[in-house]
């Protein structure tokens, strides 16, 4: 992973009331925006390569099985031609995040409506969500599989979010567009549901 | 598999997972997961789960991806240039609203003059109600320019042309007509005897080379001769 978990000191620096870290993180990307702002086409590459696995883990995560690598690049195209946009209201990651999920949403209905036209079969339409199949190596990766499985499309979205990112409530709040509160319901509502299944 | 009942604990697993506590918070949740069976199966799943999702996501080109970036600037340039695009287009439309209106006003201004009684070519429009018949043109109008009438019968109506061509041989097959005829125009006033030769002089006209013709003038009267119910007359 080329953006493993982020940890050590500089992720110490934003703790805050909740006792979590981070911070010099978020300067640093906005220091390379600023970089590339100027024109420094260097900064571009360095923020990809900090974000490109996340963004890719995420789409997996929200069931995106075809042309990860083409969403993820669609999010920087995005992102980078909208880049003033980008106030620094969130990280730059969340910003990234709310982007990819909007083409995903964007991808999602413009399947929709060529399976409608198709009329494929139900469980051909059923594997929307199949994100994990096909690469779990034991039974327990399977079994765990079977679980995310069972979870709605939101509950997913803010259980990756929080487990593969470990983003705080409030990040995935802004990214899936929803309240703090919310997804804290949401991803205790998945964390049951999971432990449920999973006996 | 249980909750533990700590969910302040709980809810920073994923932090502890994520090396995201601050230094004293690490440490509490820590001391906790350690007396907790039940936060250390909730940690083993997360872990798990991590893990899936790690190899479950495909390894992404990054370099492809810069290279299809905007380059730097390129939305600031976006913006600068569009004003100058935008005068380009006003500038445009400006000029084809003058053109417009200058082709307007000399279409009216040329309409003007043909209504003054300058001959002009334009084509008749709906027929008004029959009127008095009333003499052609002035014959200065027509005296320098020969006029040959020519007559086409429609339904119901008898049309009379004059054609101003001075330089074919139509104009000198017209002065070949009968005076009146030149003069007036008008078939009205002619006996048979001159009808006949007008429509011999008419059968003449093919002899016309082909030539770019002129421009045609017609003098639109639609008065008709006390004789004629419904006739038009082109003068």
């Amino acid at each position: 992973m080329s953006d493993a978990p982020r940890g050590g000191a500089e992720h110490r620096e934003r703790a805050g009331g909740t006792g979590r870290a981070g911070g010099a993180d978020e300067q640093r990307d906005l220091e390379l925006i600023a970089r590339w702002k100027a024109g420094d086409e260097r900064a571009a590459t360095e923020l990809v390569e900090r974000h490109s696995s996340a963004l890719a883990r995420f789409a997996v995560a929200s069931g995106e099985r075809n042309d990860v690598e083409e969403l993820v690049q669609d999010t920087f195209v995005r992102a980078f031609g909208s880049i003033d946009g980008f106030r620094g209201e969130s990280t730059f990651r969340t910003w990234l995040f709310t982007i990819e999920r909007r083409l995903l949403l964007d991808r999602r209905r413009a399947e929709k409506r060529r399976r409608d036209r198709n009329e494929l079969q139900e469980d051909d339409a059923a594997t929307e969500y199949d994100a994990l199949d096909s690469v779990v190596a034991d039974e327990t990766q399977a079994r765990l599989e079977e679980a995310v499985k069972t979870l709605s499309p939101t509950q997913r979205e803010v259980f990756s979010l929080r487990i593969a990112e470990g983003l705080s409530y409030k990040e995935i709040a802004e990214a899936v567009g929803t309240t703090e509160g919310a997804a804290r319901v949401h991803y205790h509502n998945a964390m049951r549901a999971v432990k449920e299944f999973l006996g | 598999m249980n909750d533990c009942r700590n969910a302040e604990i709980r809810d920073q697993l994923p932090d502890l997972l994520h090396d995201r506590l601050s230094a004293g918070a690490r440490a509490a949740v820590l001391v906790h997961v350690d007396s907790c069976a039940e936060c250390r199966d909730e940690l083993a799943l997360l872990r798990g789960v991590h893990r899936a999702l790690v190899m479950a996501t495909p390894r992404i080109d990054t370099s492809r991806i810069v290279s299809a970036l905007p380059k730097p600037g390129a939305s600031v340039q976006l913006r600068s240039s569009r004003p100058s695009r935008s005068r380009w287009t006003d500038w445009r439309v400006a000029a084809t609203i003058t053109v417009v209106a200058l082709g307007g006003m000399s279409v009216a201004l040329l309409t003007r003059s043909s209504d003054s009684g300058q001959p002009l070519a334009v084509a008749p429009g709906p027929m008004p109600a029959p009127q008095a018949p009333v003499a052609g043109p002035p014959a200065t109008g027509s005296a320098s320019v020969p006029a040959v009438p020519t007559t086409t019968r429609g339904v119901g109506r008898e049309t009379t042309l004059a054609q101003s061509t001075p330089s074919t041989p139509v104009a000198s097959a017209a002065d070949d007509a009968p005076t009146e005829i030149g003069m007036e125009g008008r078939l009205t006033g002619l006996n048979e005897r001159q009808l006949r030769a007008l429509l011999d002089d008419i059968q003449q006209l093919k002899a016309v080379p082909i030539t770019e013709p002129e421009p045609v003038t017609l003098k639109v009267d639609t008065k008709t001769s006390p004789g004629s119910t419904g006739d038009m007359e082109i003068m």
